[in-house]
């Protein structure tokens, strides 16, 4: 008796062209996501608890008005990249003069902005103070800001150096209450 | 005595039988890769600055673009590939999440540079109205110039 073989192969010599079309579909679409950004905690909103006591000293107030001046402590400062050092001085005081902070740990710097101000102005202010944290933090860990800012939270080693160069210095930037309608 | 030249014979062919299978699995990366986004409806410049963190993505991520719209040039806000006025934001937040689900979920701000700190106020305030706390701004990196 004859078995009847009748199997036809399926024709698989096309695979390859239509894996290709689907992959250079995906070539063309795909962007690798490199989103980069500045983190930041809101405030949370104000209960009727009337908010504690700040030295004056202990605070470190930064105002953007609506010509997109900066005001430190008052002060008009002219150029950005001068608040980085201002605010650092104000956060280490190494000389441990009288009119900054006490210590790191009581440290606190305020941001308020005016409902006129650009974004932009408080963007490059934000990121100044940021930087004033993160180089102090760096230099206590003794690896470059970049590379503190890269650490990895999840991998317990990196994690352990990250807190470490944290202890005691709480990044204290508020955003000050600015009336809104 | 023998012939001392013995053939050796080369297979030139490169086989290509498994040509297929490298192209699948360049094709499964791309796929696991890809994120799409939604089409942007509005007009936004990021801010440039320098103190950055990388954003890990996450799909439980909000994403609240604020800019221009490219219709008509209103200051529009947009969520999920729809256009809000900065006014509605709140009433879409309240439909859209469930409460006390919003305490972890990472709001990535992408702002104009040109825009108002009034709006971008505006917005943080209703942020912190539903708790959700945690902002990123998303900003570009400058351009290195020599």
């Amino acid at each position: 008796m004859r078995t009847l073989r009748n199997v036809t192969p399926v024709n698989a010599g096309s695979m390859a062209d239509i894996a290709f079309l689907l992959l250079i579909f995906f070539f063309v679409t795909t962007t690798i996501q490199t989103d980069k950004g500045i983190i930041l905690l809101l405030p949370q909103i104000p209960e009727d608890v009337p908010p504690a006591k700040i030295a004056d000293r202990n605070l470190f107030k930064v105002l953007i008005n609506s010509e997109n001046a900066i005001l430190v402590e008052g002060e008009i400062v002219m150029d950005i990249g001068a608040l980085k050092s201002l605010a650092k001085e104000f956060i280490a005081n190494p000389f441990q003069k009288p009119h900054l902070s006490v210590d790191p740990e009581q440290a606190i710097i305020s941001l308020k902005t005016n409902r006129g101000s650009s974004y932009l102005t408080y963007i490059q202010v934000l990121d100044q103070l940021k930087g004033a944290y993160y180089e102090i933090y760096a230099e206590k860990a003794k690896i470059s800001p970049a590379a503190f800012r890269a650490l990895d939270l999840k991998n317990p080693k990196e994690r352990k150096l990250y807190q470490l160069a944290r202890t005691g210095i709480p990044m204290n930037i508020s955003l000050a209450e600015t009336h809104v309608p | 005595m023998k012939n001392l030249r013995t053939k050796i014979s080369v297979q030139q062919a490169i086989p290509t039988s498994s040509l297929p299978d490298i192209i699948f699995i360049l094709l499964f990366f791309f796929m696991v890769v890809t994120v799409m986004k939604p089409d942007l409806l509005i007009e936004r410049t990021l801010p440039e600055a320098k103190q950055l963190k990388k954003l890990q993505p996450d799909s439980k991520n909000l994403h609240v673009y604020l800019g221009r719209a490219i219709l008509n040039g209103q200051q529009v806000i947009q969520l999920d590939g729809k256009l809000l006025r900065v006014e509605d934001l709140e009433g879409v937040l309240n439909q859209r999440l469930a409460p006390g689900t919003s305490q972890n979920k990472l709001v990535v701000l992408e702002i104009d540079k040109d825009m108002s700190m009034k709006s971008v106020l505006q917005v943080q305030q209703v942020l912190r109205r539903r708790g959700l706390r945690k902002v990123m701004y998303l900003t570009k990196t400058p351009i290195q110039t020599l």
